[in-house]
């Protein structure tokens, strides 16, 4: 048989494994679900200015073309802020987010109870408050805009000394970074890396709780997030 | 007035879409299996799969139905492949070259020959790089037309017919060095 014969002959392979397309179609529905609540979580965290809510919380792939999720692959960028909201996209310009993907550091091993989630705004104060501060946005739009790649190394350079922190194993002081950079970067760029960052360093410390919590969040603000898979295989090594 | 002869389901925004529902149920095998001839590695299967039909999810509304459905899902495998193979956990991962596995016992048995030509064909087959591996997955296992991948992988046709003769090449190449390699030849 010569050797294109025998590949033409493979075929498109047999059924997968049921019980793999079964958690897939479960994860999947969670996932989609958790997009959904995202939304609506994030459009009215915006419209209501609060500068303590995770940061650029739009669900990135619902609104990425697949062309896009090539280009952010290579260096593992992702760029975001497509969710559906065609009015909240007229208004703002598209921010970049920026995910450093690392390895799942598990330490500790302390029990924890299921934490509550976060709570959800109702989409009703999303719809109502947008107008106003849509316009208010427009004007402050380009200040802001031209500042970014200043912010965004400063962003980065914090969020170093914290993954150093974590790869000495110094929980602690990766906490300490982490919420300097919460503070220092109400709207960051890199909060979902930070997020990150800091669970694993709660569950380091013993503090399962406040890290499912966290996660809770993490999840609902970033639901198709490349971290995912670090945060929850740290969590169920509790 | 009348009878409601159908029952739309409610497009509840947490429910998944009756539509992608039946593509995520008939196609699901097909994509597992893109993705694992694109070098997802089994443990990662599942988060790949996940990742494409969430990405699916999301673009369905813009599929033209009038196109074969998978060159397009292949389109979402394969750069969700591409994304994974970027990261280099992975690519070391997958640099490691898979043991060989028991050396077959010599048979005149047809069949036997037949499993092992389809054997080597798959791992000849996994040493194509992705991009021409890609254009070789849809043209000669699964038929597409070339102007059909070319657009799938968004891609100039002309790139495509070239990434075609060179994946033929590599795959031949390939065959041949693990012939070589069973002592065959």
């Amino acid at each position: 048989m010569k050797p294109l014969e025998a590949l033409r002959a493979l075929g498109t392979g047999g059924e997968a494994p049921p019980e793999a397309k079964q958690r897939v179609e479960a994860a999947l529905t969670a996932s989609l679900a958790a997009a959904a609540a995202a939304t609506v979580v994030s459009s009215a965290a915006r419209s209501a200015g609060l500068a303590s809510t995770p940061p650029a919380t739009s669900p990135l792939i619902l609104g990425l073309t697949s062309a896009k999720v090539l280009a952010v692959a290579g260096g593992i960028w992702l760029m975001g802020g497509a969710t559906g909201a065609a009015l909240y996209g007229a208004l703002h310009t598209q921010e970049v987010r920026v995910v450093y993907v690392d390895r799942p550091v598990l330490s500790s091993n302390v029990p924890a109870p299921p934490a509550a989630p976060p709570p959800i705004v109702p989409a009703s104060a999303a719809s109502t408050a947008m107008p106003a501060v849509a316009e208010t946005r427009g004007r402050h739009a380009l200040p802001a805009a031209a500042a970014q790649g200043s912010e965004l190394a400063r962003e980065r350079a914090l969020l170093d000394l914290a993954r150093a922190a974590a790869a000495r194993g110094e929980p602690a002081l990766v906490l300490e970074q982490t919420e300097r950079h919460r503070a220092q970067f109400p709207r960051a760029k890199l909060g979902e890396e930070r997020e990150a960052l800091a669970i694993r360093a709660l569950l380091s410390l013993g503090r399962a709780d406040q890290a499912r919590a966290r996660a809770a969040a993490f999840h609902l603000a970033y639901p198709n997030s490349l971290l995912t898979p670090a945060i929850d295989s740290a969590l169920s090594a509790r | 007035m009348g009878l409601r002869t159908t029952l739309k389901r409610e497009p509840a925004a947490t429910k998944v879409a009756p539509d992608f529902r039946e593509l995520f149920e008939t196609q699901f095998s097909y994509v597992w299996h893109a993705l694992k001839r694109l070098g997802v590695a089994e443990r990662d299967l599942e988060d790949l799969a996940q990742q494409v039909f969430f990405q699916v999810h999301g673009q369905l509304p813009k599929f033209d139905q009038r196109r074969p459905v998978r060159p397009w899902l292949f389109s979402f495998a394969y750069h969700a492949a591409s994304n994974y193979r970027a990261l280099s956990r992975h690519r070391v991962e997958l640099s490691i070259v898979a043991p060989e596995q028991a050396c077959p016992k010599a048979a005149a048995d047809e069949q036997l020959i037949t499993r092992q030509e389809l054997e080597l064909a798959e791992r000849a087959l996994s040493r194509v790089p992705l991009d021409r591996r890609a254009i070789l997955l849809l043209y000669e296992i699964e038929g597409h037309s070339m102007p059909e991948i070319a657009e799938s992988l968004s891609i100039p046709l002309n790139t495509a017919y070239s990434r075609l003769r060179l994946a033929r090449e590599e795959y031949e190449q390939a065959v041949k060095r693990l012939r070589a390699q069973r002592g065959e030849e």
